[in-house]
């Protein structure tokens, strides 16, 4: 498939001025990645960067912005050793990373591809793959050192994991480096998520205000949106100015979004009761699996109030929120609740309801409470 | 839904037996239970359950009951008891109680002594009234325990064999010599882990008359908060999408081993059961018994872990779904334990040689950091640690794991007592010896499971046995039904434990070979040679190798809601297991299209649900 689409073209000069800087991108290919980054429209801003621990790297990281002044990318060209017991080759690339500072792809030049340890050269296959590597954030190559990269003994064919996660062994590695190429994958890997990529965050870090979080939350990128959303939680004094439209970002269907989304309203933030009002109001328009995590943190923060309580038993009731976490919202329930006659009727319907799991259920729990 | 609560709390009453000059009381049926808990796991291997104080090093609350005896005078006091240690430790036992009797110590320290289940001597004590009132007092903590207590006038001593102590109990109980008519089901599914819950909903709502035979209080076998291991695995997936759906209503919404008790919704898959109206449910009773015409079971016997009250189930269709492979065993189904050597079926991932090995055992645990210091007595009875060999951990989930070189059925006793001994014994190190100890001084031990979450044992032969290669092949049969996700995920002891503890470690490393959403083939979900019998859960017809993937709670969840089905269909046409695949597979394979579930609902358990999958070749 990369064959197909690989894009033989070659990249001229850009030019860009900043601060009276110029620099140049010459001939390269798309190496990877199905994108040609290098073609995108906008304007090229030079960020200086001293980075001592790779010298022989452009000491720049280009950030291509939109009309908007919106990053788009940051991209940093590299030309640097990767060595295998004292024996060393350089490889030439360029990263690239989105405007919210993940890793976005690679490219490489016509005339230098990457290469094996055999000497053969990268297949498009193996671009993509390393392609996938380089998009694993928690990679297995990221707790290996060059020296763990040895081939495993053919005695220990599978791989070390714990239930459910993957340990870093080295049996493991093989499935996840390109062929022959495991000190490549590794030394790229630790490239893209190294200092470059700090350095990128503290640029962005740079231009936080409410402008700059409002462009990324309303960028419809859920990179641009996620990275708002942690930026404001680890900034409390946008949280009022911001939190409605996190709450809102609940509903997405791009469900990583609506995750992080819902991570938001946590401990603190989850205190306040006018938001655990707002967010429970909400619930009929959140996904079954976010309902169950926010009434799992309502139990874990210490409760609700009556009121919400009861708001709850009514979405249970008319079927906007799912009779199977009822037992979860029985975890909410406080003998005084009952005062309420709203609350106490409601949970009389539920006794003499239809559905024998909920009258079990709301029995046990006003026997037992 | 008819739920026949047989708990002793309900009884209110408690076994003994008025014989001329002597009295049984089975500790197990006291009236207030204090802090001691009602063991059952054992029950086919030391003759019935019994009360342990499982204290995590703290006293319990005392047990009592109040018991009439035939006369008033002098009566001699015997109690059955275990020191638990003494496998490890010769000298004097950590699991020390007293009774006490009508207020007052009665005889010396009990549960400290022998190397076997025995009847302790508690001395004499003169009893003035007809009714007399029994306290178990612990002294530690440390799981001491009590089977029954014999007050007797006479001269001897209740018997130790097995055989003979069964029926003393039946005689001084005035058990009925047969048990109680439980009724006639369409299927009767014994054990209530998440296989057996699936087989009961699933054949419930498809319109048959279930009884569901559980024998403890809770349902959820390892997913319940007794024993506290997460769902794992995949449901609702392709290639049979509507299998899960059961899985997916009753099961936890949250993930995580050895975790609070809240985060395993035992209520949730009790009232999902109790909401059954086709359902049965005998929870807190232990099958131990089957009757059998031919090659076919007629009754299920079982006991009442509190009462002892012994009852019969009649049904046509029965299920295994105990993990243990119970029920097939009683009944002479063939099964296999341990490992099978690479000839036997050509697995690549099987030893040279067939050998004893399986995976373990796990008595999970966890500590929480209190406000001030607290104490955790010392406590070493034969198993060292030190600097170099402790765990510094403040909680031990999968990984804490035992017995693999025991046998999980007639040494489970011993198998779970290690699992506890390990904890509290690297515990008190931390707490006491160790340099890291400031670390540790206020962290509490805050749960640790007495019910030992197992993995493997017997696995009972079907029509077909499924091998490593189906798996990894991707062979399907027609006859393919709930998708198998997890890695062939099998267990070892850790090789750094070893090097400690060699021979009982207590740690153990998995070793993963990744699979394709794979359908278990129907045929190996009934016995090969017991004409009635289906089987769900760990227990299915596997190779030690497959077992390793098909074990997983949301596939054995799934096997259950195949077996549900499977049991409507016979019912139905009046056949049997095998019936099903010759003659009415085609209307299994649709009931698989449709699933069983009753919620419209999505996937609510995002959690654990494996690794990348192997290819489908
Ligand atoms: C520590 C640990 C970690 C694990 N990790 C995972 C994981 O992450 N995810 C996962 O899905 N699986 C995991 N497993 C495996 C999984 O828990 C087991 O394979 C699983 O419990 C099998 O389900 P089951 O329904 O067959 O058996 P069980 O859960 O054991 O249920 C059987 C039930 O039958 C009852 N019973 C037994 N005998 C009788 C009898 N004679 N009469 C009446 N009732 C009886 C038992 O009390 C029990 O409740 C783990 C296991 C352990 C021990």
């Amino acid at each position: 498939m990369f064959g197909r689409t690989l894009i033989r073209k070659n990249l001229w000069i850009l030019v860009v001025i900043l601060s009276g800087g110029l620099f140049c991108l010459s001939h390269y290919k798309v190496g990877s990645t199905q994108e040609n980054f290098l073609d995108w429209e906008g304007t090229r801003v030079l960020h200086p960067f001293n980075d001592t621990s790779d010298a022989s790297s452009d000491q720049q990281i280009i950030e291509l912005q939109g009309d908007n002044g919106m990053p788009l990318w940051f991209a940093r060209h590299f030309f640097k050793d990767v060595c295998i017991s004292g024996k060393c080759k350089m490889i030439r690339l360029w990263l690239f990373w989105d405007g919210a500072g993940n890793y976005l792809g690679f490219q490489v030049p016509d005339n230098e591809p990457l290469t094996k340890s055999d000497h053969t050269i990268f297949e498009p296959q193996d671009y993509q793959k390393l392609d996938k590597i380089l998009k694993d954030r928690s990679s297995i190559l990221k707790n290996l050192k060059q020296e763990d990269l040895v081939i495993i003994p053919d005695s220990i064919k599978n791989p070390y994991e714990l239930d459910g996660y993957t340990a870093a062994t080295q049996p493991a590695l093989a499935e996840v480096v390109v062929k022959d190429a495991v000190y490549s994958c590794h030394t790229i890997w630790h490239t893209v998520y190294g200092p470059t990529q700090q350095e990128i965050f503290r640029l962005l870090d740079e231009r936080i205000d409410a402008v700059f979080l409002t462009q990324m939350l309303d960028s419809n990128k859920p990179e641009k949106i996620i990275w708002a959303i942690e930026t404001v939680k680890q900034h409390p004094e946008y949280h009022e100015t911001f939190y409605p439209r996190i709450l809102s970002f609940i509903k997405s269907e791009d469900e990583i979004m609506a995750e992080k989304a819902l991570d938001y309203f946590r401990k603190k933030v989850l205190k306040d009761e006018q938001i655990q009002k707002q967010l429970v109001d909400e619930m009929p328009f959140f996904s079954t699996s976010a309902n169950v995590e926010l009434i799992w943190r309502l139990i874990e923060n210490g409760g609700v109030s009556e009121e919400i309580f009861r708001q709850l038993l009514l979405f249970v009731n008319e079927g906007k929120l799912q009779v199977t976490s009822l037992n979860l919202v029985y975890q909410l329930y406080q003998p005084e609740f009952l005062e309420n006659k709203e609350t106490e009727t409601l949970l009389n319907n539920f006794l003499n309801g239809d559905d024998a799991y909920v009258r079990t259920l709301t029995q046990k729990v006003l026997k037992t409470k | 839904m008819k739920y026949t609560f047989l708990l002793a709390f309900v009884f209110c009453t408690f076994l003994l037996s008025a014989q001329k000059n002597s009295v049984l009381v089975e500790a197990e049926s006291f009236s207030e239970k204090g802090g001691w808990v009602v063991d059952q796991q054992f029950m086919d291997l030391m003759g019935s359950s019994y009360l342990m104080a499982h204290g995590m090093g703290v006293p319990v609350a005392d047990a009592k009951a109040t018991v009439s005896v035939p006369s008033v005078g002098e009566y001699k006091v015997f109690v059955r008891t275990f020191n638990w240690t003494s496998p490890w430790y010769k000298g004097e036992g950590p699991g020390q109680f007293r009774i006490i009797i009508n207020g007052n110590p009665v005889g010396d320290v009990l549960g400290n002594s022998g190397s076997v289940w025995i009847w302790q001597s508690a001395g004499k004590v003169n009893i003035p009234n007809n009714k007399v009132t029994l306290s178990l007092h612990d002294l530690t903590g440390f799981n001491g325990r009590v089977d029954a207590i014999y007050l007797t006038k006479g001269e001897e001593i209740p018997p130790s064999d097995l055989a003979e102590l069964t029926s003393f109990r039946k005689k001084l109980l005035d058990m009925p010599e047969k048990p109680k008519d439980a009724g006639e089901f369409d299927l009767v599914v014994i054990g209530g882990g998440m296989a057996g819950i699936g087989a009961a909903i699933s054949g419930a709502r498809l319109g048959i008359k279930v009884a569901l035979i559980q024998d403890r209080p809770v349902l959820g076998g390892n997913n319940s908060s007794e024993v506290r291991v997460h769902l794992g695995g995949r449901a609702m997936v392709e290639p049979n999408p509507a299998l899960g759906k059961i899985v997916n209503e009753i099961g936890p919404t949250k993930g995580g081993n050895a975790q609070p008790a809240a985060y395993y919704e035992d209520d949730k898959k009790m009232s999902m059961v109790l909401a059954e109206e086709n359902i049965t449910l005998f929870a807190s009773c232990r099958a131990f018994a089957v009757k059998m015409e031919g090659s076919r079971i007629t009754q299920v016997i079982a006991k009442n872990i509190e009462t002892s009250e012994e009852l019969a189930f009649s049904a046509p269709l029965f299920a295994d779904c105990t993990g243990d492979g119970t029920i097939g065993y009683l009944a002479g189904a063939d099964f296999a334990m341990g490992r099978e050597g690479r000839n036997e079926y050509g697995e690549p991932s099987a030893p040279e040689v067939a050998d004893d090995l399986t995976m373990g055992a796990s008595v999970q645990w966890y500590s929480v950091e209190g406000e001030n210091a607290s104490v955790f007595p010392e406590f070493e009875y034969g198993v060292d640690f030190n600097e170099e060999n402790s765990q510094q951990v403040t909680m031990g989930e999968w990984t804490w794991e035992t017995g693999m070189n025991y046998d999980q059925i007639s040494e489970f006793e011993r198998i779970r007592d290690y699992g506890l001994l390990v904890v509290y014994s690297n515990w008190s190190f931390l707490k006491n010896h160790s340099s890291e100890k400031a670390k540790y001084q206020n962290r509490k031990l805050d749960w640790v499971a007495y019910v030992a979450g197992k993995r493997e044992s017997r696995r009972l032969m079907g029509d077909l046995i499924l091998r490593e290669q189906d798996l990894t092949d991707y062979v399907v049969y027609p006859d393919g039904s709930a998708p198998t996700s997890w890695t062939i995920d099998l267990h070892y002891p850790d090789p750094e434990n070893t090097k400690y503890f060699p021979g009982s470690e207590f740690k153990s490393i998995a070793v993963h070979k990744k699979v394709h959403l794979y359908p278990i083939p129907y045929r190996c979900f009934y016995s090969r040679n017991v004409d009635n019998l289906f089987m769900a859960g760990r227990n299915i017809s596997v190779t030690h190798v497959a077992l390793g993937t098909v074990r997983v709670m949301r596939t054995t969840g799934m096997m259950g809601e195949v077996v549900g089905m499977a049991a409507s269909i016979a019912a139905e046409h009046n056949t049997n297991p095998r019936g099903v695949y010759e003659y009415y597979l085609g209307e299994l394979k649709s009931l698989i299209d449709t699933g069983v579930g009753k919620y419209d609902m999505g996937n609510v358990q995002k959690y654990n649900m494996g690794s990348t999958l192997g290819p489908r070749k």
